[in-house]
Order: structure tokens, then C-alpha cells, then sequence
């Protein structure tokens, strides 16, 4: 089985999680977002009580440079001011300390127990905290929302490795113990890394490492599903597949559909935006100049192209090819056999949030029925039948990231790392 | 006079020319792009789109293919010093016209007529038309 997460991102995504709640398994909340819009995402919460939730704790922010923390006074960016000072009322005054270019180290961190336990303490009581605050009135009246609850599992604090060798790698192992020493088994923690350190022998170490543990989250760094290697591909699957050997649950905290074929490796569940972040660099976090340079543009998600285009494209492509025109409920209702119609996704991109909910619903039933060979196959025949054409079209990544893919050469990628 | 050639100036001096015949726009918004240039000719009845770009033919031709939803005719416009260096193969794939543009007013010439597009989307020509006549 395979658990989609919704990571929230934006406030004019509720609706959409809302109406098309029955699609997905679960939430994931970035906790600084939690912690700066309190009130309207605790209510929120509260109004899809079937949906268990997870919260981002978001720790991995203090291993920016100072000045993708700041704003133009010098102030610590609001959301994360704010949580930080939840964490330690320390880690403001270490950050404002960081000369220019310099990152935190472990060491300069505040004391690991308080830390551990305060973003423990956030987790368990930010929600209810929320609902008792005098503006999650006008968000109740808004909203049908339950009382509180705590989310299905802690996340300690965690952070990027470079190498199993390094001291963040130590570190975040040592609050995942910590935290596992306060919560038990309720804790799963967050293994951040590079695909290119993945060797045996490091693979092994997380392994060994992480034993302990039920449950544990990937976040595989930048892993770009159009641009991934084969060799990127294999290293992954093998952590996937080791890691799930005595594990309850394996989860990709950024992902697509090249994510959900590792299923077969053992892969419990993805967690992606609603539009965007099936993949995430950890040099983009909130606070860093790219990340804030506005919300990335609205796309529709092709289906049978397993990825999201532009819909200039899409209207171009689904003219070309009639027969790739998405056949799931909010496309059957909208587009209803005339693609002239797909523009209303424009003038409502709300559809375009319950359209890919829809489609990621019936894609996981798909790989968790279908045989992986049948799975290699559908991808090599459609590269066959439409790259000719697609590889002419712009790159519709370029104004997010540069991403070089234009194309669907990466559908021959995957197909040759699950071979 | 030297004039410094930039998609801007191509963009300008194409603009002008069109105008003599029908109602023109820059920056036409369609989906999340926008069109460099699109205007409406032969007595309100065709769509235009037209890309401009210096030199870059590549992506010229990569844009014109998404606006084959949104005109009865698509165009590349080059700057003329370049526009031979497109090859007429890549026109034809997809039946996108070529625009030749000088530094000068004036300075337009159609290399080659772009053919009807297959791919109209009836409704949002109608927008773009609608912006066309709005500019």
C-alpha cells in the first residue's frame, strides 16, 4: 500500500484538500508555517478529522546562511522567528551571531535535550494552541472543524548530511534517540541526504543506524524525478529497500510517481504540495531568496506523462494527442470530451489542485495492483509514442529552476532503473 | 543611424508594421505566457501569434508551437541579419510562418507564410482576439 501525503503549503490549497479529502491519506505541516499562521492552519486541521498529519519540524532551516534568514532588517524572517523561538529561545540570538557566509555547526546549537523536547512540545500542543486563540474564531465559523488533535507521529528534529561520517549526520541521529527516549515508538525520524553518498557501505551505516526505528521518512535532496540518473535511481531504491526490511512504514517526504514505483522496494508513502514539491533541494528552504521569489506557477498534470506541464502545453499536447486526454472525474466533469474546455482550469485553478488529487489516487491503485514489468512497459511505450514531439516543446521548468528536462527521455530513465 | 537590435526593437519595428493592417498587441497574455506580438489581420478574421526573438530560432520555434492553440497562424520573428539560419524543415513540421525584421521601421518581410493551424482552442482564440481588440 501506498500513502499519499498532502504537504500543505498554501492557504488556497485548503479547499481543494477539503473537497478531494477521500483522495489522499494524510497531511504533512511545515511548522513554520504552523507556527506563523497558527489560528487558520490549526482550524484547518480540525476540519478534516479523517486525515491523520504529520508536522514538518522544519529544523533543517537553521543550516542556512544568516542571510536567507533574515529580511531587510536583519530580523529573523517572520515564520521562522517564530519558530525558533519556540525551539530555544538561544537559537535567535546564535543565528544573528553568524558572520557572513557562515552556517551553524552542531556544537553552536543550544542544548540537544531542550531542543528535542521543545520541538516535541511544539508538535503535541501547537494545534490545540491554535484553537484556543482569540482569531481561530472567524476560521470556526469558516470552517466545520473537530477539536484538536496531535498528529500520528513526532518528527524529531533532523538535518542534511553530507556524509553517514559528519556531525549533522551524528547529530540528527542523537535527536532522533533522544526523541525516541521521550515518545517511543511514535517517533519517526528523517533521513536527509544526497543520493550521491548513498554507497553501500553509507547505506549500510543508515541501516544500522536506524534500526531502532518503525517508521522513517526519506528526503532524497533535490531528487529531480525528470533529471535523476539511473544510477541516482538504483542508490535510492537500495535505502528504500534496506530501510524497509524491519520497518512499518518508509515515507519519501518529497515525491511523484518515479517515487511511488518503489513501492516494490518497500516504499510505504510520498508526501509532495499539492502542485508542486514532488521534489525539494535543501538549498531552496523558506527563507532562501529562491524560495520566496513568489509561489511557483499553476501547471496540469498529465497523467500519462507522469508530470506537470505548462497549459500552453498541455492544450497544444492533448489537441495532438486526443488520447491523452485525462479520464479522471474532475477532467471527465470538466473537459467532458472537449478540449477547447480545458481552459476553465484556468479561470479556476482550484480544479487543477482536485484534478492532480484525483489522478495521484488512481496512480497508487495502479502501482500497488499492477506488476512492475507492467509498470516499465507503460512507460517505455509512451516515450515511444510522444517524445518526438515533446522534446520540441519548451522547457516548462525553466522558470522555476532551469531544469533541463524537455522531453520524456526520463520515462526510458525509470524504466531502465526498475528493469 | 545605428540602431542596437534587441527582441524589444524586433518586437517594435514588427508592431508598427502591423498596425497599417489591423489592430495589434504585445505581451498578449495566454495561459501563464504571453505573447510577444499578436494582432488580428485579413478584415478581423485571422489570429496572429508571433514570436520574436534575435537569433535563438530554437526557442522561437518551441514557443510558436504552443500558440497554435490560440491563432489561426503562428510566426517566429527574426531579426533579418539572423532569420536565415532557421531551417525551413523546422517551419513546416509544425506550419509556422517566418518573419523577417530589420533594425528600421519598416523593415518586414514574410519569408514564408505560416499555413492554418490544426490545433485551434476555439474558446481561448476568441480570448485572445477579445485582448487584441482590448489593446
Amino acid at each position: 500500500m501506498i500513502k499519499v501525503f498532502i504537504r500543505f503549503g498554501m492557504h488556497r490549497d485548503i479547499q481543494a484538500i477539503r473537497d478531494r479529502a477521500n483522495d489522499i491519506d494524510g497531511l504533512v505541516l511545515p511548522a513554520h508555517i504552523l507556527a506563523d499562521q497558527t489560528a487558520p492552519t490549526s482550524v484547518f486541521i480540525g476540519s478534516v478529522p479523517q486525515l491523520p498529519y504529520l508536522i514538518d519540524p522544519m529544523t533543517i532551516i537553521m543550516q542556512n546562511e544568516k542571510s536567507s534568514m533574515v529580511n531587510e532588517s536583519g530580523d529573523l524572517r517572520r515564520s521562522i522567528g517564530k519558530l525558533f523561538n519556540e525551539y530555544h529561545a538561544e537559537l535567535g540570538d546564535k543565528i544573528n551571531r553568524l558572520g557572513a557566509g557562515k552556517t551553524l555547526t552542531p556544537s553552536d546549537l543550544p542544548n540537544i535535550k531542550e531542543l528535542c523536547g521543545n520541538v516535541l512540545n511544539f508538535q503535541m500542543t501547537a494545534v490545540a494552541t491554535g484553537y484556543e486563540l482569540s482569531s481561530a474564531g472567524k476560521y470556526l465559523e469558516r470552517y466545520e472543524s473537530s477539536s484538536p488533535r496531535p498528529p500520528i507521529m513526532i518528527i524529531p528534529p533532523y538535518y542534511f548530511f553530507v556524509s553517514v561520517n559528519s556531525e549533522w549526520y551524528d547529530y540528527s541521529l542523537e535527536c532522533a534517540r533522544i526523541t525516541a527516549d521521550m515518545v517511543g515508538n511514535n517517533t519517526m525520524p528523517v533521513i536527509c541526504c544526497n543520493s550521491s553518498i548513498l554507497s553501500v557501505v553509507s547505506i549500510q551505516k543508515i541501516v544500522d543506524d536506524y534500526k531502532d526505528f518503525s517508521n522513517v521518512i526519506v528526503w532524497i535532496d533535490n531528487y529531480n524525478q525528470t533529471i535523476a540518473k539511473v544510477r541516482d535511481i538504483k542508490r535510492v531504491r537500495k535505502l528504500i529497500e534496506r530501510l524497509s526490511e524491519n520497518k512499518e512504514d518508509v515515507i519519501s517526504l518529497y515525491g511523484g510517481y518515479l517515487m511511488m514505483v518503489s513501492n516494490v522496494d518497500g516504499l510505504t508513502g510520498i508526501s509532495h504540495g499539492v502542485l508542486y514539491t514532488q521534489h525539494k533541494s535543501v538549498d531552496l528552504l523558506p527563507g532562501s531568496v529562491s524560495a520566496d521569489s513568489g509561489g511557483p506557477p499553476d501547471r496540469y498534470y498529465l497523467p500519462d506523462l507522469r508530470e506537470f506541464r505548462s497549459l500552453s502545453q498541455v492544450d497544444y499536447i492533448i489537441r495532438k494527442f486526443p488520447e491523452l486526454i485525462c479520464n479522471c472525474d474532475i477532467c471527465n466533469e470538466i473537459i467532458a470530451g472537449n478540449p477547447d474546455r480545458l481552459i476553465l482550469f484556468e479561470d479556476d485553478p482550484e480544479l487543477l489542485r482536485k484534478h492532480v488529487m484525483s489522478v495521484r489516487r488512481g496512480e497508487k491503485e495502479y502501482i500497488e495492483n499492477v506488476d512492475i514489468k507492467d509498470v516499465v512497459i507503460a512507460l517505455e511505450d509512451v516515450h515511444g509514442r510522444y517524445n518526438d514531439v515533446i522534446k520540441e516543446l519548451p522547457n516548462p521548468d525553466a522558470i522555476i529552476e532551469g531544469s533541463k528536462m524537455k522531453g520524456i527521455d526520463y520515462l526510458l530513465t525509470w524504466s531502465a532503473a526498475f528493469k | 543611424m545605428k540602431y542596437k537590435v534587441s527582441e524589444k526593437r524586433i518586437v517594435d519595428v514588427l508592431a508598427s508594421y502591423l498596425r497599417k493592417s489591423g489592430n495589434v498587441a504585445q505581451e498578449v497574455r495566454h495561459y501563464e505566457r504571453r505573447i510577444d506580438v499578436a494582432t488580428v489581420v485579413e478584415k478581423g478574421d485571422e489570429v496572429w501569434a508571433i514570436e520574436a526573438k534575435v537569433s535563438n530560432w530554437v526557442k522561437g520555434i518551441s514557443q510558436a508551437i504552443t500558440n497554435l492553440t490560440v491563432s489561426n497562424k503562428s510566426y517566429i520573428a527574426m531579426y533579418n541579419k539572423y532569420s536565415h539560419r532557421v531551417p525551413m524543415s523546422a517551419l513546416e513540421k509544425y506550419g509556422i510562418g517566418l518573419i523577417a525584421v530589420g533594425a528600421r521601421w519598416g523593415e518586414v518581410e514574410i519569408i514564408k507564410e505560416a499555413s492554418e493551424s490544426p490545433y485551434i482552442n476555439r474558446i481561448a482564440i476568441e480570448r485572445i482576439r477579445n485582448r487584441i481588440q482590448d489593446a
